[in-house]
């Protein structure tokens, strides 16, 4: 079962941070089709995150159809993300995995070495029109 | 805007209010004994050397006055003679051992309120852990109901053994062992039956009261000492009221037992007017008019102990009933 | 639907001699709320928690919980409290006060206090008075969630834990919140403890109200200056939002007169704190979802 772990002061807030761990775990395979979710009351007690946050995070998944709830016996996994270890990305792991050791080898440190990948990612993919954080909230009818 | 974050309400299991199950009064008692066991378990060994003080005392008049009797130095011609004012000596000393235990029976009350009745509220509130009692599933006043409930039982059970221990001594020293020492004077009246046992009662209750009110220990102390003096005083002059007086018209003087209660004595006109012996003229007392003396007898010992310790039992429950009322309302 | 709020006060007050430690304050708790009572030193937030939980009488004013006032009988079960100076009998193992919660509370759950001694290793024998400082409000802590009280009054329940235990006793409480919907109501003068996990917030200072409401709404009806653009913002006097100004796009800060283009800074929760407690002046903002219930409300809600 997943295990969320939710950073304070990180700029990202509390239920984005729920989601986008959801969303890795469904990317990476570590939940699959049928999976529960812990249930509120247990990520709370874990995270010590207000419970409002973890429905609120829940909700989002549901509403990009990727967890359902059933009443009474928790929230399942409907869908998982990704390709990111089917067997096609498995050869992408190796050749990235030998980079990154070249990387290292090179002397670049950590930090260089996710800063080159994030700018290389960042080109390649580009966000569309993701809102800021926070604009959701400023919204009130 | 859908998008704005909903707070879901979470369904709240209902709690019926009419169905609310009372603490038993029994917990509130354990805890007052379990915080109190420190003091209590105080008095055993208090109680314990009380108790062989007596034996001692007891049997040390006793054993004085025998031999005072078997060298036939009560009465006859060789009263006077060396060896009986050697024994004579033994009994005034043990007669002081006797004094002694009575003042240390007197004091039990006066400790029992002082270490015991006065700190136990006070001592809560200045320490502060009134908040936690009164943060639990029981109201002030059932919590008090459960100090008192404990309070009253231990000043009753070492009020009663200290009682106990006068009567014992009362019946060991009788006048026949110490002619004068009537059992109506202050000092084995306070220290024997049931008022010792009620002052203890009254004692403590009097130092909780003062403990609830004050709030502070050392006042509840002060306090409690200042009340407990003050009912003790009303208390011994009111005492001579609580059973009918006696009195006997005589033309010779005295006709008293030795352990009766001489109030006042005179002489008494042919107008039926009384007239005090301190009241006559420089001339003397009229003669030939026949004397008064207002008394009580000696069996009027244990009903005017038993009326006394009413009254205190009564004085008791008053201060009990007040600081409970003054738990009615939070005070900051 | 209107449920019985948590706590309600209606211009309560509470003197302490001559000086008034809590003044007209007005404001209500949603049951299932998770509130930060929050204030500088002094603001009187440890009044407000003891007087709601009966300790102190009020002197003005009306304070309700679960709908009876403070101090009713019927409510003594279902509110636990924990005083700031986690009053213990110090000499009472802590197995004697798990005990004494058990004994004097009828719905006692005792998995729910030991959980949180557990975690802590706190050993059961130990008397009260030789714990450390942390280990008696894990204690305390354990005696009001074993209480199983659908309102909790916790006054700076956090402060002497570290952070480990912090985040362990705060995950307990919020599971009794999502779990049985108790509400909470934590005092705490160090706002970053409270972060992420209350949803709502009430701001004492002196005495008052001067900010009330569901974090979302508070966060979004305040604006601040942008920094880079008013360089002098911050240092300048307490505008008073002038009637023109919507009355969600509330401003405290900072510039005379009506806040204009330049307040577009969206505000932290401690800014706004902060902003609030830097000018006095400024008018207290309670969100109409934590003003009271009055008898004239609940009749404009049913029309």
């Amino acid at each position: 079962m997943i295990e969320y772990h939710v950073r304070r002061r990180s700029g990202v807030p509390a239920y984005q941070q729920i989601v986008q761990q959801t969303e890795q775990a469904l990317r990476l395979g570590h939940l699959q089709v049928g999976d529960k979710l812990p249930t509120a009351r247990e990520v709370v007690a874990a995270t010590a995150v207000n419970p409002n946050t973890v429905l609120r995070a829940y909700q989002e998944l549901q509403r990009a159809g990727l967890v359902e709830s059933t009443q009474g016996l928790g929230t399942f996994v409907v869908r998982v993300l990704g390709q990111a270890e089917n067997s096609a990305a498995a050869g992408l792991r190796e050749e990235l995995t030998a980079w990154v050791g070249r990387a290292r080898n090179a002397g670049l440190e950590r930090e260089d070495v996710l800063a080159l990948t994030a700018s290389v990612v960042d080109r390649e993919f580009p966000l569309a029109d993701e809102p800021a954080p926070g604009a959701v909230s400023r919204e009130r009818p | 805007m859908s998008t704005s974050p909903q707070l879901v309400p979470i369904l709240v299991r209902a709690r019926d209010p009419r169905r609310r199950p009372r603490v038993p009064t029994a917990a509130v008692v354990r805890l007052a004994i379990h915080q109190h066991r420190i003091v209590l378990a105080l008095a055993v060994p208090v109680l314990a050397v009380l108790t062989l003080w007596t034996r001692d005392v007891a049997a040390q008049a006793v054993a004085a006055h025998a031999q005072l009797a078997a060298g036939g130095c009560l009465s006859g011609p060789s009263a006077a003679s060396e060896g009986c004012l050697d024994l004579v000596q033994q009994v005034q000393s043990a007669s002081q051992a006797v004094r002694h235990l009575q003042y240390a029976l007197v004091a039990l009350p006066v400790l029992a309120g002082l270490f015991f009745g006065a700190p136990l509220v006070a001592r809560e509130f200045e320490q502060g852990t009134h908040r936690l009692a009164f943060s639990q599933s029981v109201s002030p006043q059932q919590w008090l109901r459960g100090q008192l409930a404990l309070a009253c039982g231990a000043a009753l059970l070492v009020g009663t053994a200290g009682a106990a221990l006068g009567v014992w001594l009362h019946d060991a020293v009788g006048p026949a062992v110490f002619p004068g020492d009537g059992a109506f004077m202050l000092l084995p009246y306070n220290a024997d039956g049931p008022v010792l046992a009620a002052s203890t009662l009254l004692a403590v209750a009097l130092g909780v009261v003062a403990g609830t009110l004050t709030r502070r220990t050392l006042a509840a102390m002060a306090a409690m000492l200042g009340l407990y003096g003050a009912a003790m005083a009303a208390l011994t002059w009111l005492r001579q009221y609580l059973q009918p007086v006696r009195t006997l018209l005589t033309h010779h003087g005295y006709d008293l037992a030795p352990d009766d209660w001489l109030l006042r004595d005179g002489v008494q006109l042919a107008d039926g007017h009384r007239l005090l012996y301190a009241q006559c003229g420089p001339g003397g007392c009229p003669d030939g008019a026949p004397t008064f003396e207002d008394y009580h007898t000696a069996d009027q010992l244990w009903p005017m102990q038993w009326a006394e310790a009413g009254l205190m039992v009564l004085l008791a429950a008053a201060a009990l009933a007040l600081a409970h009322r003054a738990l009615r309302r939070p005070r900051g | 639907m209107i449920t019985t709020p948590a706590v309600q006060a209606v211009g309560l007050g509470v003197r302490r001699g001559r000086s008034e430690v809590l003044h007209d304050c007005r404001f209500r708790i949603p049951r299932g709320a998770v509130c930060g009572l929050v204030g500088p030193n002094g603001a009187g937030k440890s009044v407000l928690l003891a007087t709601a939980a009966g300790l102190v009488a009020p002197d003005s004013g009306r304070l309700e919980l679960l709908g009876r006032p403070v101090g009713d009988a019927a409510n003594r079960p279902r509110i636990a409290y924990v005083d700031q100076n986690r009053s213990l009998y110090r000499q009472f193992s802590v197995q004697r006060l798990l005990r004494l919660g058990r004994d004097l509370n009828p719905g006692w759950r005792p998995d729910a206090a030991e959980e949180v001694l557990d975690a802590a290793r706190i050993p059961v024998r130990a008397r009260a008075g030789s714990l450390s400082g942390g280990q008696r409000t894990l204690v305390s802590l354990a005696l009001a969630r074993g209480k199983a009280a659908d309102v909790l009054l916790l006054d700076e329940p956090l402060s002497d834990l570290d952070p480990l235990a912090r985040r362990r006793t705060m995950g307990l409480l919020l599971a009794d919140v999502a779990e049985r919907g108790a509400t909470l109501l934590l005092s705490s003068h160090v706002l970053a403890d409270l972060e992420e996990s209350i949803d709502h917030l009430l701001l004492l200072d002196h005495g008052r109200v001067r900010l009330a409401g569901p974090l979302p709404e508070l966060l979004a009806a305040h604006r601040l200056p942008d920094p880079l653009s008013v360089p002098a913002a911050r240092s300048a006097g307490v505008g008073a939002p002038a009637g023109s100004v919507p009355a969600r796009a509330h401003r405290v800060d900072l510039l005379p007169g009506d806040a204009g283009p330049d307040h577009t800074e969206a505000p932290t929760l401690e800014e706004l704190v902060l902003a609030y407690l830097h000018h006095p002046g400024a008018p207290d903002w309670i969100s109409p979802a934590m003003r009271p219930l009055t008898p004239e409300t609940c009749e404009a809600v049913g029309a």
